[in-house]
């Protein structure tokens, strides 16, 4: 009986839970961290000249000999002719219509059919990245498009559904635990959290004790926890000993077969990552970042997006914004003195 | 001309090649003695930030203890020999310590941090001075000999490999 009675207490107890979780999720949202180039619906313009055709029998013909005697490689994404005539060729600055047309008929171009009267046109320079940017192009000039789903979705804002984001918001809660003992430690009142999304599993909690030593930011911390539940780490007995918010992968037995580094892990934490915690992400193959709140030091959005520098050999995907505002909240409340710059 | 500190930088990098580790090795000297002494230890410790640079902050936070001094303090007088060009993870460590000085080897095509990838100068108020090209050749050598032979716990590179 007595049993029973705190059974029915425990289960409306998780039903309000459920419900503050829900009513929690409409206070944040999620932004993609994503590259300028996708971002923007600017287009890139390239002059070109542009004749119109006088006789649309010639139009096949030409675009064949336009096409053999005067490919344009840099302009692939765009149709050669369009409503608003034939594009002859590319037109730098110095070039007069009359030598661009010349150039032409020296090259054996028979103009039959074109109003041979060439006009500067500007024309978008690179094939458009998104749908937005090929709505804009397609205002200036007709193009190709090879439309990326998943970048659509993320731009769109569709790729999480609110069982993603309650996940999201459950272990970025996680995160805030581990900022507040290292804002009540002398640190920098930020926490970071490991886990493999494949079998929702956490596999470390860092927190940020850069109080004790310069280099144990959250990320840092966290990351080297990874690497004791793979049978090695540098820093790791010592972090644990101070701070026990569970870490199943830590206290497994020595786990020699683990994927590389973080391979297909997620990483979440409070606050935006500096440029150092970003690289260390990048060296271990993390396959996700979530950040809370920006930071004015931060690397993947503030100052740079270090996950969108083509020449690293690897990149994750991030996204901002995951209970925002309470993590600003611990940084606000974290005492100044142990917050070093970056 | 052979400077004595790299030359003991590039033994400690002969040291993790034959540990099968990816040969940079780095030394800290304070007041003209040798502080901290550090090689690649990735695949040992299982976490792909151990650089042999992080590895000699460690050793120096611990000097510092053993002999009572303030780390920031001593670092910001710290020279460092590096064989290659610190990455965009440590060369960030370094300027955010303010070390007075960053002597290195060959650059370094996939990560570095000062001139080959990003110049991380550019995001700290008040970065410490780099100079590389000291011994390249011998620091690069190095890295072909590991890159020839093959890292057991590497994914499959997506990335040509080191090339001069």
């Amino acid at each position: 009986m007595h049993s029973k009675r705190r059974k029915v207490e425990s289960s409306s107890h998780s039903d309000t839970n459920r419900h503050d979780e829900q009513e929690a999720l409409g206070k944040w949202q999620v932004t993609p961290v994503l590259d300028d180039d996708v971002m923007s619906d600017k287009v890139m313009l390239l002059d070109v000249y542009v004749d119109k055709v006088t006789d649309p029998k010639h139009t096949s013909r030409l675009i064949r000999d336009l096409n053999a005697l005067c490919p344009i490689p840099s302009l692939q994404h765009l149709k050669r002719v369009s409503k608003l005539g034939m594009i002859l060729n590319l037109a730098p600055e110095e070039e007069t219509p009359e030598i661009c047309l010349q150039k032409l008929k020296d090259w054996g171009l028979d103009t039959a059919g074109l109003g041979c009267e060439p006009r500067r046109l500007q024309v978008p320079a690179v094939p458009p990245r998104t749908r937005r940017q090929y709505e804009e192009a397609m205002k200036l000039w007709p193009c190709n498009f090879h439309e990326n789903r998943y970048l659509e979705k993320v731009l769109s804002g569709k790729l999480f559904d609110d069982t993603d984001r309650l996940e999201q918001q459950k272990y970025m809660t996680k995160c805030l635990e581990a900022a507040r003992y290292s804002s009540e430690s002398g640190g920098a009142g930020v926490g970071a959290l490991v886990v493999d999304p494949a079998k929702k599993q956490i596999i470390a909690i860092g927190y940020d004790d850069r109080g004790r030593y310069h280099l144990k930011h959250a990320v840092m911390v966290a990351i080297d926890l990874v690497s004791h539940s793979h049978g090695g780490g540098a820093w790791t007995e010592e972090a644990r000993s101070r701070y026990s918010h569970g870490s199943p992968g830590s206290s497994d037995p020595v786990l020699k077969t683990g994927p590389y580094i973080c391979t297909g892990y997620d990483v979440y934490v409070t606050r935006e990552p500096c440029v150092m915690c970003a690289m260390a992400m990048v060296h271990s193959r993390v396959r996700r970042v979530f950040y809370g709140c920006p930071s004015p030091h931060g690397a993947l959005g503030t100052t740079i997006k270090l996950n969108t520098l083509k020449c690293l050999n690897h990149h994750y995907e991030v996204f901002a914004g995951i209970l925002e505002s309470e993590c600003k909240n611990i940084l606000t409340t974290c005492p100044k003195n142990s917050v070093v710059n970056f | 001309m052979v400077n004595k500190w790299m030359d003991e930088a590039l033994d400690l990098a002969t040291e993790a090649l034959k540990a099968g580790e990816v040969p940079v090795g780095c030394v800290f000297i304070y007041n003209g003695d040798v502080i901290a002494k550090g090689r690649n230890t990735v695949n040992e410790t299982r976490n792909a930030t151990r650089h042999a640079e992080l590895n000699c902050m460690d050793q120096t936070a611990e000097w510092c203890m053993e002999n009572v001094h303030d780390f920031a303090t001593v670092m910001s007088a710290v020279q460092v020999w590096v064989t290659v060009e610190p990455c965009i993870m440590c060369a960030s460590a370094l300027h955010s310590l303010h070390v007075a000085g960053v002597m290195y080897g060959c650059k370094n095509d996939r990560f570095g941090g000062h001139i080959s990838v990003l110049n991380t100068a550019l995001l700290f108020p008040d970065p410490s001075p780099m100079v590389g090209g000291l011994e390249s050749d011998r620091a690069m050598q190095l890295l072909k000999d590991f890159y020839k032979g093959t890292n057991a716990n590497a994914p499959h590179p997506k990335v040509k490999k080191i090339t001069t």
